[in-house]
């Protein structure tokens, strides 16, 4: 594996990099689901295009600005240090002052100031025109708000392309970019663009890999992940990747791979929770055989798990042998609507929660479902 | 012309079933059956009013439940209180409408000398009621009649309406109808609250309380001294209607059949006939009691230029002395102390800051000094305020303030889908506004308390106010991510600090939603805190306060201005694709 060096140093002027990108890449993923799940819940079936009707499709799109453009007023905080150093300044965690952290802790926290959040980055395009750094920077962050925050994949990938052309995209981007390609409807394109980065490993690629059906590869990087600092991460893609897949004896191992990892030091809080996320998606596994329905009284029946903001509460109501309704009581993924009616629905149809597609982009939410589900019928058989 | 509804006593022979009825009923009923029939159905329709109408619950939609039930105007009996209207205009300096319905009364008058108290008055017919099942048991302490504050009741109109002139509104201190609401409101008011919603919804009573439920049951004493007291001697708004009485086109008259029995004068309850069996016109409520009680028929009611007796009111040979002089010196003293009560509360009004300590006002309140002028302090609003938001202020803000409605959201918010307090309004201190009006009315400005938040305070996450707040489809609380931990780099670390509430100003309209929500969970059940953390406010700057005009047009204009100061700040708004970059 000397040819693979971790992303970590590679990008230590990004503002956020290490252990946050792969935070950055979950949130981006979750935050994600919330447009889908709102521009109409369930994924669609994926349509193919070609090559040139990718381009024609991003070059159309980058060049036109979105139809609310015009109704969305340029407003940020007066206190905002505009010229974006790259280095966070001095004095702490401050959103009224420092530009990156307040895109992180205002603009992302709400839905509402999203789109304004994009108009301010397009006018720090004219704020920053002779600094091509800035440029890079600011058509980089534009692709990553179109991508995670506006499920725009078109525009995304556009923002993405004019950053790339100033400076290489950092390992998140070129990831999200060749999500755009996937997205958008060209998975050879994907391909050459993950092609690319060859060099890099990282958490997304396992779940790009896995999304893209290819369950070899994204198994590759899961395993040389495990290799490196970002294990725990790994693990759980790899878990993840063949839990879509339907392998869930190697799912079992790599969540016990997650299990076993050592909880220390500074983001010890972080691998607990996945830690929790891990042992219970083996025990919703365990009980994929063993569940039977036949042997569930009539009742309801409550259970917790960890979802992606905190716990997540379900009630399952048996009558008969069969499931009735499947309904999240109490949850704090406050935005990912599309799973929280989605997957129950499927685990309705299906009458159990094997094979249960996880909602695209809301896997995390999705499988806290099915896990609480697992749980709470198996805590019910008698 | 005759006026006579009364039935007189030579036609009682034949006792028919009716009849029967009637002497059951008691005298009074037998002598003048329509009076006593009409004051029956006006109580009936007062409590229907005030505690079927005025009663905010059976509905979650409240504005079109009230509608509903609002056949008649909730608060018919307040404006047709003759001092209500007339000092709510003469105090806000406006014609207000309740005047309509004080010109009625007292244009009533015209036929009907003070029949708004004979006939209509629930408050009178109350006393009545309670007169006749107490009062009358203790004859002993009855007083003489004719008593030196027969005409105390003008020196108390004349110190109302002086303090309205100058800018201080008295009336609803003690005037009969705000009274009598009050009264209701703080005993079977709560008493309906507490059975039939629970206990916990009534809230801990102040002095104000206790004040206002002592005046109401001093009324009913007095009926121990000497029947209908109050109406008698005191009532201000009476004594509008003696005055209006001036211009009376109907009188009382006795014909040369009389007597001399006395009858009449026992059973007036107005003490409205002298002892020479004459009328006392400014008190005569054409009850016509005595005309049925009259065993030769003596008395009719009829045209006033018809009238056979000598019609000099202030003439001497009853031994009453000059009553013009006595009514004009009690109406002096009275309008001095008035004046000087206006001049005092004026001057306090002036010296306290309006910053300091604001009240918050139910939404569509007019601005502050206006609402003080017009708020009779019926209590009404209260009344039919769901969940008890609105309660009376005690003597924090002194005698200004007594009894005037305040939002208080610990218990709960101001609904969303409701508008009662403004519809119930007699006087339009709080406006009647539509359901969309009053969603963009400003009450007060939502302020979270940072060091007692507890994702603020970086004690766990918390997102109740917000919830409720969206539940609500107000939109008026942001997240910030608070107490992110940074790495060595400067860089966030994943699944530090907490999403925290920001209230955007121009969005929250102070309903209290999200106070009565922390204050629920995290100071009443889990004891985190020793109250809301996040507390609604008022004063400049954080309300709407308007006496007229749109408040959907105010944040419209609002909105555009900020806009208009945003895009005029910057001259180079920036574009989506800059040339430099295509």
């Amino acid at each position: 594996m000397t040819d693979r060096r971790c992303p970590a140093s590679y990008c230590t002027r990004s503002p956020f990099t290490r252990r946050s990108l792969p935070w950055l890449v979950l949130t981006a993923a979750v935050l994600l689901l919330v447009q889908s799940a709102r521009a109409g819940g369930t994924a669609a079936p994926r349509a193919t295009r070609s090559r040139p009707e990718v381009e024609a499709l991003i070059r159309k799109a980058g060049e036109t600005p979105p139809e609310w453009w015009d109704s969305v007023a340029l407003d940020f905080p007066k206190t905002l240090d505009l010229s974006w150093p790259d280095k966070a300044p001095p004095g702490g965690w401050n959103p009224s002052k420092n530009v990156g952290q307040y895109l992180w802790s205002v603009i992302n926290e709400n839905p509402g100031r999203w789109k304004s959040g994009v108009r301010f980055v397009h006018y720090l395009l004219t704020v920053h025109k002779d600094d091509r750094a800035k440029l890079a920077k600011a058509t980089g962050t534009l692709g990553g708000q179109y991508f995670s925050l506006l499920n725009d994949p078109a525009r995304a990938a556009f923002w993405y392309r004019k950053s790339a052309a100033i400076r290489p995209l950092r390992l998140h981007g070129a990831l999200r970019l060749a999500e755009c390609y996937w997205r958008l409807g060209s998975k050879a394109m994907a391909i050459q663009e993950m092609g690319k980065m060859q060099r890099y490993i990282a958490p997304g690629m396992v779940k790009l890999w896995s999304d893209m059906g290819e369950l070899g590869k994204a198994l590759e990087i899961a395993d040389a992940l495990g290799r490196t600092r970002m294990a725990l991460a790994g693990h759980m893609a790899g878990g993840d990747a063949c839990r879509l897949h339907d392998r869930y004896p190697q799912a079992l191992s790599y969540y016990q791979k997650a299990l076993d990892f050592p909880a220390t030091g500074r983001g010890k809080k972080h691998v607990l929770t996945v830690k929790t996320r891990a042992r219970e998606s083996i025990d919703a596994i365990k009980v994929y055989d063993a569940l039977d329905l036949s042997r569930i009284p009539n009742g309801a029946y409550k259970s917790t798990t960890a979802s992606f903001a905190g716990p997540l509460t379900l009630e399952v109501r048996i009558a008969d042998a069969k499931i009735e309704s499947v309904r999240v009581v109490q949850h704090q993924d406050k935005q990912y609507y599309g799973a929280l009616t989605e997957t129950p629905r499927q685990i309705i149809e299906k009458q159990g929660v094997r094979g249960v597609d996880a909602v695209t982009g809301a896997t995390i939410t999705s499988q806290a479902i099915i896990n609480a589900t697992a749980k709470a019928l198996a805590g019910a058989m008698k | 012309m005759s006026l006579s509804l009364f039935v007189p006593a030579s036609r009682r022979a034949g006792a028919g079933p009716v009849r029967r009825i009637l002497s059951r009923l008691g005298p009074s009923w037998l002598a003048s059956p329509v009076r006593r029939g009409v004051q029956t159905l006006s109580l009936l329709l007062f409590l229907v009013l005030f505690f079927y109408v005025c009663w905010p619950y059976g509905s979650r939609h409240h504005a079109r439940e009230m509608a509903r039930r609002e056949v008649v105007a909730a608060e018919t009996f307040l404006a047709l209180d003759p001092l209500v209207g007339a000092s709510a205009a003469l105090a806000s300096r406006t014609l207000a409408w309740p005047l309509v319905w004080t010109g009625i009364v007292v244009a009533a008058c015209l036929v009907v000398p003070r029949g708004f108290c004979g006939y209509v008055c629930p408050f009178g017919t109350l006393i009545d009621l309670f007169d006749r099942i107490v009062g009358r048991r203790r004859k002993a302490a009855r007083l003489e009649p004719r008593p030196w504050w027969a005409h105390l009741k003008y020196g108390v109109l004349a110190a109302v309406l002086a303090a309205a002139a100058l800018g201080t509104m008295l009336a609803g201190f003690v005037a009969a109808i705000p009274v009598l609401t009050r009264g209701m409101l703080y005993t079977f008011g709560f008493l309906q609250l507490g059975l039939l919603k629970g206990w916990y919804l009534v809230p801990p009573l102040h002095a104000g309380h206790y004040v206002s439920v002592a005046l109401f049951l001093v009324v009913f004493g007095l009926c121990f001294l000497t029947p209908r007291f109050w109406c008698r001697y005191l009532c201000p708004s009476g004594a509008v209607l003696s005055v209006a009485s001036v211009t009376r086109l109907t009188e009382r008259r006795v014909g040369d059949a009389c007597i001399g029995c006395g009858k009449c004068v026992a059973a007036c309850p107005f003490d409205a006939i002298r002892p020479d069996f004459t009328t006392r016109t400014a008190e005569c409520t054409f009850c016509q009691t005595c005309g049925g009680v009259c065993p030769v028929h003596a008395i009719t009611f009829g045209a006033r230029w018809a009238a056979t007796e000598p019609r000099e009111e202030d003439r001497d040979d009853s031994g009453e002395g000059s009553v013009t002089r006595r009514r004009f010196a009690a109406a002096a003293v009275g309008a001095v102390a008035g004046a000087g009560t206006a001049l005092i509360a004026g001057g306090r009004a002036e010296a306290t800051p309006e910053s300091e300590g604001a009240a918050v006002r139910p939404p569509g309140s007019v601005p502050e000094r206006d609402f003080l002028r017009l708020c009779v302090r019926c209590g009404e609003c209260i009344k039919a305020c769901p969940y008890n938001v609105l309660q009376p202020m005690g003597f924090e803000r002194g005698i200004d303030g007594l009894w005037t409605p305040q939002v208080v959201a610990d218990g709960s918010g101001c609904e969303p889908t409701c508008t009662n307090c403004g519809q119930v309004c007699p006087t339009g201190a709080i406006r009647a506004l539509p359901l969309a009006e009053k969603r963009a009315a400003r009450i007060g400005l939502a302020v979270v308390d940072e060091a007692a938040c507890l994702p603020h305070a970086g004690r766990e996450a918390c997102e109740m106010c917000a919830d409720e707040c969206t539940a609500a489809g107000l939109h008026a609380i942001e997240f910030i991510r608070v107490g992110v931990e940074v790495d060595e780099q400067g860089m966030p670390v994943p699944d530090t600090g907490f999403r925290a509430p920001v209230v955007v100003a121009d969005k929250c309209n102070g309903c209290g939603l999200c106070q009565s929500r922390c204050r629920h969970i995290n100071a009443d059940q889990k004891k985190f805190l020793a109250a809301s953390a996040i507390v609604v406010v008022a004063g400049p700057g954080k309300e709407d306060r308007l006496r007229r005009g749109s408040y959907l047009a105010l944040r419209e204009n609002e909105r555009r201005r900020k806009q208009q100061t945003l895009r005029g700040k910057q001259t180079d708004t920036g574009s989506y694709l800059p040339d430099f970059l295509k």
